[in-house]
């Protein structure tokens, strides 16, 4: 009994980490006719994070950003930048109160986010991979 | 004037009230209205509020102590947080010292042009304070420039000294940050660029400050003192790659005290390292002072060094910062201090947080407040 409970928990154990890993990769997508080229992690991080508003073949970029509490941001930030949502909100409180910087603007969801990123030719955003669909174009999986 | 409670008059703390209200109804409204419809707009409504009491654990004078007793008010032993506001610690719990409310209006004319307002009060001023007041205009992907009302970037937090979220300390070093001119009047030329993962950016700013009643100077007795900072001219370049971050910065300036005129030469240089889990900020300034007039001619290196650990909501910090002034004329008698501390942050959500910070601060010179331990407490938001 208590090794098949055992099993049992490992098991669940397993799934739940498998369904992570899934749920955690991440897709940073931008308009079909996006000229913008492939991202590197570095870059990526330098835009979400303020430090350069270059999205490279694409000029200044447009960025947007997940609702805050969602798992597919913070899976984003945690990946991509290694930095808490707090710091990430720090970060760009320096920026905003020293008018340097234009930071993500929040949409409701990826079909929102996929939508906005098609639609403009400078966007980039990020969904769940599993949300990749023709609409969008990847730049760079983030696992 | 000898007690710290009334130094500010009761108008003036009306007209405070009154500003602190005016920013509740802001944050009421911009909590109002929903993040999509504040986003879509041009018009952007921000701001910060930072909470900070403390007081002077343990101080002591010493027989040779030759300084100012009481400073700017407060009894000594004493501890000067903010130089620029002359906020002053005792043994005496305060909130007035370094507490303070800003809201920043920031309106997009085009994508290329932008109006940015911002006022702040304080607990030491209650005349609401316009710290920036500039249009902005993008003249092409990498250049920007801007007219009006900033602040002198001299140091890697100037910028941002106000908004305690942004960084791990209760307040930044005042051994650097705290001089008596914090903003100018002028033109900035602001380039932002990309190289590979190397990010740089550079500005050329040039300008002049004038003010009737410096705070600065009350903390050397004097009360109504006029500075005017002429012909502020000064660069600055700042690359990031990966985890390091290096900034150095030039200023000169005419500065003006009292019909005195001294001229001020500054170079500072930043390097922070941000391994994510643990990170390190260090800066180290070189200013000077000259004034033919009166035969004075100081220096003043500063440098603060300062390592922190991120546990989850939880970021411990230990700094070390010192001044060390040193005068080729018998017209000023040096002051030199050396400070540790030790801070807990704690991340309450992603944009508001309490500190807790110790300092002990030894005035080697025994003329600027004497030895203190200071205990102090904040919150800090942005909304």
């Amino acid at each position: 009994m208590t090794i098949s409970h055992k099993n049992i928990a490992l098991l669940l154990g397993l799934f739940a980490l498998a369904s992570q890993v899934v749920q955690a990769q991440v897709a940073i997508i931008v308009g079909p006719q996006s000229t913008a080229t492939a991202l590197t992690q570095e870059q990526v991080s330098s835009l979400f994070l303020g430090k350069s508003d270059n999205l490279p073949g694409a000029g200044t970029a447009l960025l947007f950003d997940q609702p805050e509490s969602s798992a597919v941001r913070e899976a984003f930030y945690t990946k991509a930048t290694g930095k808490s949502a707090a710091q990430v909100k720090a970060t760009w409180s320096r920026l905003i109160f020293s008018g340097k910087g234009n930071p993500p603007k929040e949409l409701g969801d990826s079909a929102a986010i996929k939508k906005a990123v098609a639609s403009s030719a400078n966007a980039v955003g990020y969904v769940e991979k599993s949300a990749v669909d023709g609409s969008v174009k990847v730049l760079l999986t983030i696992e | 004037m000898s007690q710290s409670r009334v130094r500010i008059p009761r108008s003036r703390r009306i007209h405070k009230t009154v500003a602190i209200a005016v920013a509740a109804l802001c944050v009421g409204i911009s909590t109002a209205s929903s993040a999509q419809d504040a986003s879509n707009s041009a018009f952007k409504l921000t701001g910060f509020i930072s909470l900070v009491g403390g007081q002077v654990l343990d101080g002591n004078l010493n027989a040779d102590y030759a300084g100012f007793d009481p400073i700017n008010g407060v009894a000594c032993p004493c501890y000067i947080a903010d130089w620029s506001n002359a906020g002053v610690y005792n043994k005496n719990f305060s909130l007035t010292p370094e507490s303070r409310a800003g809201v920043q209006v920031s309106y997009a004319l085009t994508p290329q042009a932008k109006v940015v307002g911002q006022v702040v009060v304080r607990g030491t001023n209650g005349t609401p304070d316009i710290t920036w007041a500039y249009a902005s205009y993008k003249l092409n992907k990498d250049f920007e420039l801007q007219v009006g009302r900033k602040r002198v970037p001299l140091y890697y937090y100037s910028d941002f000294q106000d908004i305690g979220v942004a960084y791990p300390w209760v307040a930044t070093p005042p051994e650097l940050y705290g001089w008596d001119a914090t903003n100018y009047n002028g033109v900035s030329v602001r380039y932002g660029g990309s190289f590979g993962d190397t990010n740089v950016t550079a500005s050329l700013f040039g300008g002049r400050e004038d003010f009737d009643k410096s705070l600065y100077w009350r903390l050397y007795g004097l009360e109504n003192t006029k500075v005017t900072w002429k012909n502020i001219l000064g660069a600055d370049l700042e690359v990031n790659n990966g985890p390091w971050t290096i900034r150095g910065v030039y200023m000169g300036a005419d500065v003006e005290t009292d019909g005195v005129l001294a001229k001020l030469t500054a170079y500072g240089l930043a390097a922070n390292l941000d391994m994510d889990t643990w990170f390190v900020l260090s800066e180290v300034t070189s200013l000077k002072r000259e004034s033919a007039i009166l035969g004075l001619n100081y220096s003043a290196p500063a440098a603060t060094l300062g390592v922190g650990l991120r546990l989850g909501k939880w970021t411990p910090f230990v700094n070390w910062a010192q001044y060390v002034e040193s005068a080729g004329d018998a017209v000023y008698a040096p002051a030199t201090f050396r400070r540790t501390s030790a801070t807990l942050r704690y991340d309450l959500n992603s944009s508001s947080a309490l500190k807790v910070q110790v300092d002990r601060h030894k005035d080697a010179t025994q003329n600027l407040g004497g030895d203190v331990t200071v205990l102090r407490l904040s919150y800090d938001r942005v909304f």
